[in-house]
């Protein structure tokens, strides 16, 4: 991979975290801002520096629900900081993750020791998220026109999977019977407290875009959470912890920005073979990550996936690298993520019943928690290598983190 | 709300071409500078796309300059309006009260013959769902919003 050293696997940490959840019937209505804030400082606790230590503040864009320019303004001005380097890192959904890959890249250059990085919504609490998330991903000029609701923008992706591959909808409703699953035992899952589900449940929810059912979609986060992340050089986050989590791996992919653009895109990756709908950059982003970290899929105890529609379960399992390509629909038809005895993914019930609340670092949250053996949801006993994908654009940009707790 | 301004009128970008569905604005719609000859084309029922001087690809009508060949020099010309089906989703749940009006109905992408992919409504024959594969042909109508759009009329059968 041109631009990529292996020499940077291991060599930066995670000295502190912290994930704060706000849910609809709190009794204040919280905003963006706040979460983001109040995330920041138990972050920054939590990995034992004082402010003055903070050389680089990092957030990803503006949430929609606090949509003002600048936000990283806003929130190293409430925590009355003055860093030397301030961004927001935007990459739409996969902007968290990139967030980390290039606070690792600070402080690698020596010039600051920690950076620390904010991430997190609330839309559902402000904002009818339904009405409004077309306008953003469609093209305002040449697809909104025609009505397209979010699902069936992604579904257009779909419709191609399972003519290309032969991918199922039943495969597709497997998913997330097997997120629910996870989902029942997270204390925070959106969906937890609707129980299991089948795929004759899935199936028979209404239609929303074909081929995707009710169920087949995520919902929005009821509520809304926020991230924050104290990122900083390994030998330096082992001077004052003995439980920092490892970048082990990292890599990005960035293509187009519309639906319909994506098929004007061809002879370069990952549509080197011609323009297409279906192999997205996740499959550069992973084999990036997997070089950086000298590991394979098979050496991972788990992963998370930003997959906000059950389809995007299996071709994601595919293109990160756990099954060969094609053949996403029959892994998790047979049982290759279930909840039982399948490979432990979207430990936290995924998008599908964690709930959606896009430009977070949860699911890295999770991944931390796991190898740290703190998890909130079901422990994977023993995990020590977990790796986290997102995505946003649709299917535009991708990001992915190889983390563990373990330097190599 | 149904016409574009007329080439050679000055785009007005403080005002805008604005859709509103229902409570939500869609934003701005308007012809762009880059566009304004695909607008101006819809009014006649024509369905323009770029070319490329250099290279000779054809392109989508949005694009400012060949991706390809990295130069400017693009130029308008009408397509044929036949293509192909290659992807489409049937709306159940729209996402406003204008289009919800209308649901169930087909949002797809169509492959033109020029090479040039669209995002489009598809209209099948005879109701139902259309095939990957199926031949298309352009049509014009104005659609829930009141604006002029082009449209693609599903002939069953694979190309």
């Amino acid at each position: 991979m041109s631009g990529h050293s292996a020499a940077h696997g291991g060599a930066t940490a995670i000295v502190g975290s912290a994930t704060v959840v706000a849910r609809e019937g709190d009794d204040r209505r919280r905003t963006a801002l706040e979460l983001h804030v109040e995330a920041a400082r138990r972050a920054v606790a939590d990995a034992g520096i004082s402010r003055s230590q903070i050389g680089a503040v990092l957030t990803t864009r503006a949430p929609r629900s606090y949509d003002v320019r600048q936000f990283n303004m806003r929130v190293l001005n409430e925590l009355k900081v003055a860093p030397s380097y301030t961004s927001e890192i935007t990459a739409h959904g996969a902007g968290a993750l990139s967030m980390l890959q290039i606070a690792s890249m600070i402080v690698l250059s020596g010039t600051v020791d920690y950076v620390l990085c904010t991430s997190g919504n609330c839309d559902k609490l402000w904002i009818d998220t339904v009405k409004t998330n077309a306008t953003i991903e469609a093209d305002p000029q040449f697809e909104a026109p025609y009505g397209p609701s979010t699902p069936s923008l992604y579904a257009q992706v779909a419709q191609r999977y399972m003519h290309e591959s032969g991918a199922s909808v039943e495969q597709f409703a497997r998913a997330a019977v097997e997120s629910r699953r996870w989902a029942v035992h997270h204390p925070d899952a959106a969906m937890a407290h609707k129980g299991e589900i089948t795929v004759d449940d899935v199936l028979s929810s209404r239609l929303i875009a074909s081929p995707l059912h009710l169920l087949d979609c995520a919902p929005w986060y009821p509520g809304g959470n926020s991230s924050a992340m104290v990122v900083t050089r390994s030998e330096r986050a082992e001077s004052h912890r003995d439980d920092p989590v490892y970048l082990l791996g990292w890599g990005q992919s960035n293509t187009h920005e519309w639906l319909t653009d994506r098929l004007g895109l061809d002879g370069i990756a990952p549509a080197e073979s011609g323009p297409n709908l279906t192999r997205t950059g996740a499959i550069a982003a992973a084999r990036q990550a997997f070089a950086m970290a000298g590991l394979a899929p098979g050496d991972l105890d788990l992963a998370q996936t930003s997959a906000p529609f059950s389809f995007l379960v299996p071709l994601m399992l595919e293109q990160i690298g756990f099954c060969p390509e094609g053949e996403g629909g029959r892994f998790v038809g047979g049982g290759g993520v279930d909840f039982d005895g399948g490979f432990p993914f979207n430990t936290s019930g995924g998008y599908l019943s964690y709930g959606q609340s896009g430009q977070g670092l949860y699911l890295l949250q999770e991944c931390i928690d796991q190898v740290r053996g703190r998890a909130r949801g079901r422990p994977v006993p023993g995990a020590r290598r977990a790796l986290v994908h997102g995505h946003g654009g649709p299917l535009a940009c991708h990001s992915i983190l190889i983390v563990g707790s373990e330097r190599g | 709300m149904t016409s574009n301004q007329s080439a050679g009128t000055t785009i007005d970008w403080s005002e805008g071409f604005r859709v509103v569905a229902g409570h939500m604005e869609l934003g701005l719609t308007e012809a762009s500078p880059e566009t304004q000859g695909f607008w101006d084309g819809v009014e006649r029922d024509q369905l323009m796309i770029k070319r490329c001087v250099r290279c000779g690809r054809h392109l989508h009508p949005r694009r400012m300059g060949c991706p390809d060949c990295w130069q400017g020099d693009l130029r308008w010309v009408e397509a044929t309006g036949g293509g192909t089906v290659y992807s489409f989703s049937t709306v159940h749940r729209a996402p406003a009260a204008v289009w919800q009006a209308s649901a169930p109905y087909c949002v797809g992408i169509v492959w033109l013959d020029e090479g040039v992919a669209l995002f489009t409504r598809l209209v099948p024959d005879g109701g139902g769902e259309p095939s990957i594969g199926d031949r298309v042909v352009v049509s014009f109508r104005a659609l829930e919003s009141g604006q002029k759009l082009p449209v693609f009329l599903v002939r069953e059968g694979r190309s």
